[in-house]
């Protein structure tokens, strides 16, 4: 019997019910070629939280808490949260244009490209993030938001009517990667959504 | 006769989901014994271990079950715990997080909730070891305990 097996299990229950939960639910907004990237992948995390699940998390924010209030008042008109994270041993696992295709996925009408960054940290290829609302009659319905890095591709898809400015407070919650305002220092920058082709992950296959 | 009615009385007392969950934990170790073909391993005092994490996290957690497997160096190529236990503990359990790697180790956390309370059953298999975890939590509780473990468990009915 391994008493560290059974401690790293007990944990993970902990961590379940921890606010910073990484959370997968089959939603409509993911790529259809996802699973292309999960077989390239070293390590890959999927969390879903349904509609029951996401009530049930809330019970764990703190209504005190002025965050956790907001977070806890955002969740509850959402239908399902999912995330696909995938790891890479080395970079070009995927390609500027793979990066493409999955944004071009998000060109429907219904779908407002609300922000677009690209990082350029020194010497190594872009990293850049996307997200798009789903808007039906004026109202937000859903959100994804795709995040590239070097070795690392992120999704997430938000399903329910959320609020953006309600996006500040899920963010680092439910397995959604922090989502941190452009600076405009540095070599970050907020390019314009349809610039978008020339602001890929960098130089990859 | 005695005796039997006395333990009609006590199942009677159990909590249903708790009961459902049992059989469900069964039924998730008897799939991976069977597929995988390891053995659980007995784990002595584990009745008396779930009792002390019942009274040291104030009531938030019970019913902890734990089965270690031995023989589980190595699974099968292609072994997918998730997909093993998804026919095991049924529809009314939802996959909430799937870990997995390229050394073929793998997390599966399948989650049963309840009105209040949520039953988790966490499958791992990692450093050639597997081992599947049941417990059964209670929300409010836990949030309590986890803002304030001391004080939580010295009052657990307070916040």
């Amino acid at each position: 019997m391994s008493i560290n097996r059974i401690g790293t299990a007990l944990l993970a229950a902990a961590a379940m019910f921890s606010p910073a939960l990484r959370v997968g639910a089959q939603t409509k907004c993911l790529p259809g070629d996802i699973e292309k990237y999960a077989a390239k992948a070293s390590s890959r995390s999927d969390v879903n939280l349904d509609r029951t699940m996401l009530g049930f998390a809330g019970n764990f924010l703190n209504q005190k808490d002025g965050n956790e209030a907001e977070a806890k008042q955002a969740i509850l008109h959402l239908n399902a949260i999912v995330v696909h994270s995938y790891e890479f041993d080395e970079p070009g696992a995927y390609s500027v244009a793979d990066v493409d295709g999955i944004r071009s996925q998000y060109k429907g009408p219904e779908w407002s490209h609300i922000v677009s960054t690209s990082d350029h940290p020194r010497g190594k290829p872009a990293e850049t993030s996307d997200i798009w609302m789903h808007i039906v009659d004026g109202k937000s319905t859903g959100m994804v938001i795709l995040s590239a890095e070097e070795k690392e591709l992120s999704f997430v898809c938000i399903d329910g009517v959320l609020d953006p400015s309600m996006l500040s407070h899920l963010s680092g919650q439910f397995g959604i990667p922090q989502v941190n305002a452009p600076s405009g220092n540095g070599s970050r920058k907020l390019v314009a959504p349809d610039d978008n082709a020339s602001s890929g992950p960098g130089n990859r296959q | 006769m005695i005796r039997a009615l006395g333990t009609c009385c006590l199942a009677a007392l159990l909590p249903l989901p708790l009961l459902h969950a049992d059989r469900d934990f069964n039924e998730a170790v008897a799939s991976v014994e069977s597929a995988y073909h390891v053995h659980r391993q007995h784990i002595p005092l584990i009745g008396l271990a779930s009792f002390c994490t019942h009274v040291a996290s104030g009531g938030a957690i019970k019913g902890v079950r734990i089965a270690v497997f031995d023989d589980a160096a190595k699974l099968p190529a292609g072994a997918d715990l998730a997909a093993l236990l998804k026919e095991a503990l049924g529809s009314q359990w939802s996959l909430t997080v799937e870990t997995r790697n390229s050394k073929g180790e793998q997390d599966a956390v399948y989650v049963h909730p309840h009105a209040r309370r949520m039953t988790l059953l966490i499958a791992s298999y990692a450093a050639g070891e597997l081992s599947i975890v049941r417990a059964d939590m209670d929300a409010e509780h836990l949030r309590r305990w986890m803002h304030d473990p001391a004080g939580h468990a010295r009052h657990p009915e307070t916040d």
